[in-house]
């Protein structure tokens, strides 16, 4: 391996290291805010792209009516959970968000689909169609299960997987897709080409993480995550309430999934079940960032990109073989560190 | 308390003669038969699931794998080793028994989520191992494995498969059975009482944590060898992520608390996922996996309303019963009591901080036979973090604890038992769907010796009969007999705290330590626990007890220890210290 | 006689099979300071956790007339109910300022929230010594500014009625005599307080009224003169052996 190879193995792994960033981001956050492993954060990476390339094609994504039938799924669980409490405004904010919202945007992917309005826009109904998901699954599957234990959030997180990738097989079939690229422009660099693309990839997830550390130390919504995060209960007696902060954080996993979709789409094909391959690499990078820490966990998704691009060069058989070995020790490490397991509060 | 149905024989009964009779009706369609033979495959690998999960409470996506280990490593030995099947069925045991030992080593040390993350990690990247193996055919796998022959006659699929395979689900029940029953069975149902507890009574629950491991392994392996020497042919397939995932849906679809939920589990997803494929696609007109999203849905929905899973609500849930009466026997010979007035614990100049914050300091006091030693003080004085420092489960910051004279300070809870030391718990930690007995032959736990293979096999009567015996004889002395058979979670509080020292008795201790034994105790209960600790003091057992109630407390202990702050204030009669000022202005507040 | 602020009737708590709190009724006035007092574990934490809805209760909560019982912990927040409950569950690897911020978070979505600012000014005002520390974690404090801090936090909700459980645990004497004076400072602004307290004195001190919970029963209550001079009161903290009452060996009699 020259040096040339080595520095163009480099640049793969930090481009698709960038993703995996995205994702174990927005795993931490789901984690830290409702204790669930968010196993389907893949689906969402497929979703963005599968539903970027439909609309590419002029033709109304399957997306649509899944987040139609998600949102009538919402509304009813919102409905029983606020039972008690609900009156007549908070219904109706209930409505407008769980039924007219996903209405708007299905009624505009509708109208623009067929009008082919250009890549931005595309991108833009894109994401307005993956975002609410987020926050209907919070409601539908994972509300219901706010005291459950970490193990049982993880096996219905498991669940929510299997039904979302069997949703994606209906609703896009079993042929993948493809995007033409963000940009077709490239500049050398010395020995390298670097193309548009990665330096769009490379370019919006620095964007998110400075839109996301905004967020966080900005405004109040963001705090009121954090303090969730960091003490339930307290947050609580503030009046925050875990549904609340556990919708909006599903809502930017969703969010970053679908962006993260629409980045990798004109890079690989992606079929309906490419984002669980995808999302366990960002999975590789949380959990070495102990599922707590961003930085450890954005750095850390760059290394296993770079692992990836440099196994796929030496031995592309076991390229994922490796790179999930690769959490093997880690998770050796990260046990090693931790006390020993007690179970006295 | 109405009589216990058991439904569960009847129900084993009729299931059996289906099972036997499917096969040899005429008419029987083969493809229902050949469904069957898979849904006793998948049964076999989730009845070790039902320990590895439910029981103890170790959750694995993973066991495909070791389905697959033994499933490649028969193919490899018969066809190209030219072994029969029937030996290559240890080695493909022990290979997957040796693997999951290697495996569980590494990470069974992992805490709450991680496991079951690394069991995604490993499935995954042995699914890519095997794809990738030119030695192990690639994605295409191997081909042309003999068949099992039984008395010369081979089987060939359809009902004889079937057969066999639930001829081996038999005996896999079988031995779980007997394996639960064990003394090694009660150590892993233990772990779902509280490491912490199990440690206090001499589990290693490292070790036993590895054994369920393994045996969960050895299961899969079973099946893996069956369904290879059935199918005749392997691919990857059938051991990646997904199988995976499948296997512990059926757990917890069917229940992994129990034996019989996981062999309903396995065969309703079975049959439900083959008739899904028939059906669903001509309801939504169109290709897919749609058997994945009802699964999916089915499991989310399971774990909001029904997270025991299916089998409790048709079976009315029963504890297993404990293990019938064998012949009377004597309880264990009775160790020796201290002579009284002998120090049996010391602990000097105990400290303990918190990273800056002191929440022990400089406690020191004796506890001798044929005394009650009582320590007490006010909310967040540190009586706790006392009595965790003493009794192994909190580390010393600086200080020595002493036991009959032999410095255990830094010595894990385990060891502390050893030494003839037992306790109980401020929060009860009895195993709540244990029968009392049971939970009470726990304590007995170091005064036994069988391991897994005596007890799966059912060649440790004669010491389990013992074990009993002292159980029985300790319920009996507490005076509980009455609920010798019950769960233990359906007791009120006071008995289960009673139960927590009968269980504590069962060590054959010279020292018995209380935390709180008279929360939430009514007035009566209270009288006779007060009774109770007066006659094993008179037997010689030193006793030490942290309490809030101080009317208890006043009329029991010889003496009593005051903390306050995490320092010692005060240490003397009842009567005396009743009346320090600064123990009156220690509860009440300054009266300044 | 006024509505009472907030009532509890019949209130039940179990944990499992336990019964921890067990039939309690109790009323908090307006603008009174009410103190419930009882050994540990006679079920006082319970009670301010079942009234706040962290716990789920039998019986009826009302609040103003209004029935309680059912609604979530941020629902009762918003409607003025407050607790610092006995673990002060500060967020504590967040500023201090932060974690004022997030106290005033029920006021968001009114026009006086997005303001935001002028209660913080006041906090500072009021506890000069968060000010100072308004950039440091909040676990980094001492055990006195936590309790400033959790105090503070929960003004910025504007409560009007809160409940503080054993504010005074683990705090030097002059530190639990300075918290008791602002929670009285408080009851003086019109704020119903409803103390819960192991410092039996220090809390009669201030209060109007008490309670006196034993085994989760309500075992005492009067204004808290009276229960100043009652030596049941000290019974249940000290036990009724040993001092007046009869000879040690009275349970040995009895069993």
């Amino acid at each position: 391996m020259d040096a040339t190879i080595l520095l163009l193995l480099l640049q793969d792994g930090v481009v698709n290291g960038a993703i995996y960033a995205l994702i174990a981001l927005s795993l931490v956050l789901v984690f830290t805010v409702t204790r669930v492993i968010l196993i389907p954060q893949g689906e969402f990476v497929a979703y963005g792209a599968l539903t970027l390339a439909s609309l590419e094609a002029g033709t109304l994504p399957g997306t649509v009516p899944l987040l139609l039938g998600l949102g009538g799924l919402a509304f009813l669980a919102d409905c029983a959970e606020g039972r008690h409490s609900l009156d007549g405004r908070g219904l109706l904010r209930l409505a407008l968000r769980d039924l007219a919202l996903p209405g708007i945007v299905a009624a505009s992917a509708w109208i623009l689909a067929p009008m082919k309005p250009g890549l931005l826009i595309e991108i833009l109904v894109t994401l307005a169609i993956v975002t609410p998901m987020g926050g209907f699954l919070h409601a539908v599957a994972f509300r219901p299960l706010a005291h459950a234990s970490v193990l049982v959030l993880l096996i219905a997180s498991v669940g929510v997987h299997l039904a979302l990738t069997g949703l994606g097989l209906v609703f896009f079939g079993a042929e993948g897709s493809r995007t033409p690229p963000l940009s077709e422009a490239s500049f050398p660099a010395g020995p390298l080409l670097i193309s548009g693309q990665s330096l769009w990839m490379i370019g919006l997830t620095l964007a998110i993480i400075v839109g996301l550390w905004l967020f966080f130390s900005r405004t109040l919504l963001g705090k009121a995550l954090i303090a969730t995060a960091v003490n339930r209960l307290g947050a609580r007696l503030m009046g925050i309430a875990p549904a609340l902060a556990g919708r909006l954080s599903f809502s930017v996993a969703a969010f970053i999934g679908a962006l993260s979709g629409v980045l990798i789409a004109p890079l690989t094909t992606v079929y309906y079940d490419t984002g669980f391959l995808i999302g366990l690499k960002g999975f590789v990078a949380a959990i070495i960032g102990g599922l707590a820490s961003y930085p450890a966990a954005a750095a850390a998704a760059i290394l296993v990109g770079i692992i990836e691009s440099v196994a796929s060069f030496e031995a592309s058989a076991f390229k994922e073989v490796i790179v999930f070995m690769a959490i093997i020790p880690v998770l050796l490490w990260r046990s090693l560190r931790s006390a020993p397991v007690e179970d006295e509060e | 308390m109405p009589t216990r149905l058991a439904p569960t024989p009847l129900l084993t009964g009729l299931f059996t003669l289906l099972v036997v009779a499917l096969p040899v009706l005429p008419g029987v369609p083969p493809f229902w038969l050949t469904l069957m033979t898979y849904a006793g495959l998948s049964a076999i690998v989730v009845t070790g699931l039902v320990v590895l999960t439910g029981v103890a409470g170790i959750t694995s996506f993973g066991q495909a794998m070791f389905v697959g280990i033994s499933a490649y490593a028969t193919a490899l030995l018969t066809t190209q080793g030219g072994l029969s099947p029937w030996l290559s069925l240890p080695v493909a045991l022990v290979l997957s028994a040796v693997a999951a030992w290697a495996i569980g080593a590494i990470t069974l040390r992992l805490s709450g989520h991680y496991l079951p993350l690394g069991t995604i990690a490993w499935n995954i990247s042995f699914f890519y191992v095997l794809g990738n193996t030119d030695a192990l055919g690639r994605y295409d796998g191997l081909t042309g494995l003999p068949p099992i022959s039984l008395f010369g006659h081979p089987v060939l699929g359809g009902g004889e498969a079937m057969l066999l395979t639930w001829g081996f689900l038999a005996l896999s029940l079988w031995l779980t059975h007997r394996l639960l029953r064990s003394r090694t069975g009660r150590a892993i149902r233990a772990l779902k009482g509280g490491v912490v507890a199990a440690e206090s009574f001499g589990v290693d629950t490292a070790r036993v944590k590895i054994v369920a491991f393994v045996y969960a392994a050895m299961l899969a392996a079973l099946s893996g060898w069956l369904y290879a020497h059935i199918q005749r042919a392997i691919n990857p397939t059938p051991f990646g992520i997904n199988a995976g995932i499948e296997y512990l849906l059926m757990a917890v679809i069917g229940g992994a608390g129990s034996i019989g939920g996981g062999v309903f589990g396995a065969v309703l997803v079975t049959v439900l996922k083959d008739q899904l494929q028939n059906v669903l696609p001509l309801v939504f007109g169109a290709q897919g996996n749609f058997e994945a999203i009802v699964f999916g849905v089915l499991l989310v929905l399971m774990l909001q309303r029904a997270p025991d899973g299916l089998w409790p609500l048709i079976v009315r849930r029963s504890v297993a019963a404990p293990p019938e009466r064998g012949p009377a026997r004597e309880p264990l010979a009775p160790r020796p009591a201290a002579a009284p007035g002998t120090v049996l614990l010391e602990a000097a100049n105990l400290k303990k901080t918190f990273g800056g914050l002191v929440a022990v300091n400089d406690i020191g006091f004796a506890v001798r036979a044929g005394e009650v030693v009582a320590l007490i003080g006010p909310n967040g004085a540190g009586k706790s973090t006392t009595f965790n420092l003493v009794t192994g489960v909190a580390r010393l910051t600086s200080g020595a604890v002493r036991l009959g004279g032999r410095e255990v300070t830094g010595l894990p809870a385990r060891r502390i038992a050893r030494l003839g030391c037992a306790r109980t718990f401020q929060h009860v930690k009895l195993v709540a769907g244990m029968s009392v007995i049971e939970n009470v032959a726990l304590g007995a736990h170091l005064r036994g010796s069988a391991g897994p293979f005596r007890g799966a096999l059912g060649l440790d009567a004669a010491e389990e009969a013992a074990l009993f015996a002292e159980a029985e004889s300790q319920l009996a002395r507490v005076g509980l007999t009455a609920c010798r058979d019950l769960p233990a979670g359906s007791l009120a509080l006071g008995q289960q705290r009673i139960v927590e020292i009968a269980r504590a008795l069962c060590l054959g201790p010279q020292l018995l330590l209380l935390d709180e034994p008279a929360a939430g105790l009514r007035h009566q209960e209270k009288q006779s626990l007060s009774d109770l600790l007066r006659r094993l003091r008179q037997e010689g057992l030193g006793i030490l007890l942290v309490e809030h109630d101080m009317d208890f407390v006043m009329g029991l202990a010889d003496r009593l220890v005051v903390m306050n702050f995490g320092a010692k204030l005060c240490e003397g009669a009842p009567a005396t210290v009743r009346r320090d000022p600064a123990v009156v202005e220690a509860y009440l507040g300054s009266a300044a | 006689m006024t509505v009472p602020m907030l009532e509890a009737q019949a209130l039940s708590v179990a944990y499992g099979k336990v019964e921890a709190v067990r039939g309690v009724s109790l009323s908090v006035a307006p603008g009174r300071l009410v103190t419930v007092l009882g050994a540990n574990g006679a079920g006082k934490t319970t009670l301010l956790n079942a009234l706040m809805g962290v716990l789920p209760a039998r019986g009826r909560i009302l609040f103003e007339g209004r029935d309680l019982t059912r609604l979530p912990v941020e629902a009762r927040v918003a409607l003025g109910l407050s607790l610092i409950p006995e673990r002060r569950e500060l967020f504590s690897t967040m500023s201090v300022e932060d974690n004022l911020t997030l106290g005033a978070f029920r006021f968001r979505n009114t026009a006086k929230g997005r303001g935001g600012g002028g209660d913080l000014g006041e906090m500072y005002r009021l506890f000069p010594r968060l000010a100072e520390r308004r950039r440091q974690q909040a676990g980094t404090l001492s055990g006195g500014e936590r309790q400033m801090l959790a105090m503070a936090r929960v003004l910025m909700g504007r409560p009007r009625l809160l409940m503080l459980d054993e504010p005074s645990l683990g705090l030097a004497p002059l530190i639990v005599a300075e918290v008791m004076r602002t929670v009285a400072r408080l009851r003086d602004e019109g704020v119903a307080i409803l103390l819960v307290e192991q410092n039996a004195r220090a809390a009669l001190r201030i209060a109007d009224h008490g309670y006196v919970l034993d085994g989760g029963r309500v075992v005492l209550e009067g204004d808290s003169r009276t229960l100043q001079n009652d030596a049941r009161v000290a019974e249940t903290y000290l036990g009724s052996l040993g001092a007046e009452a009869g000879p040690p060996d009275r349970i040995v009699a009895a069993g």
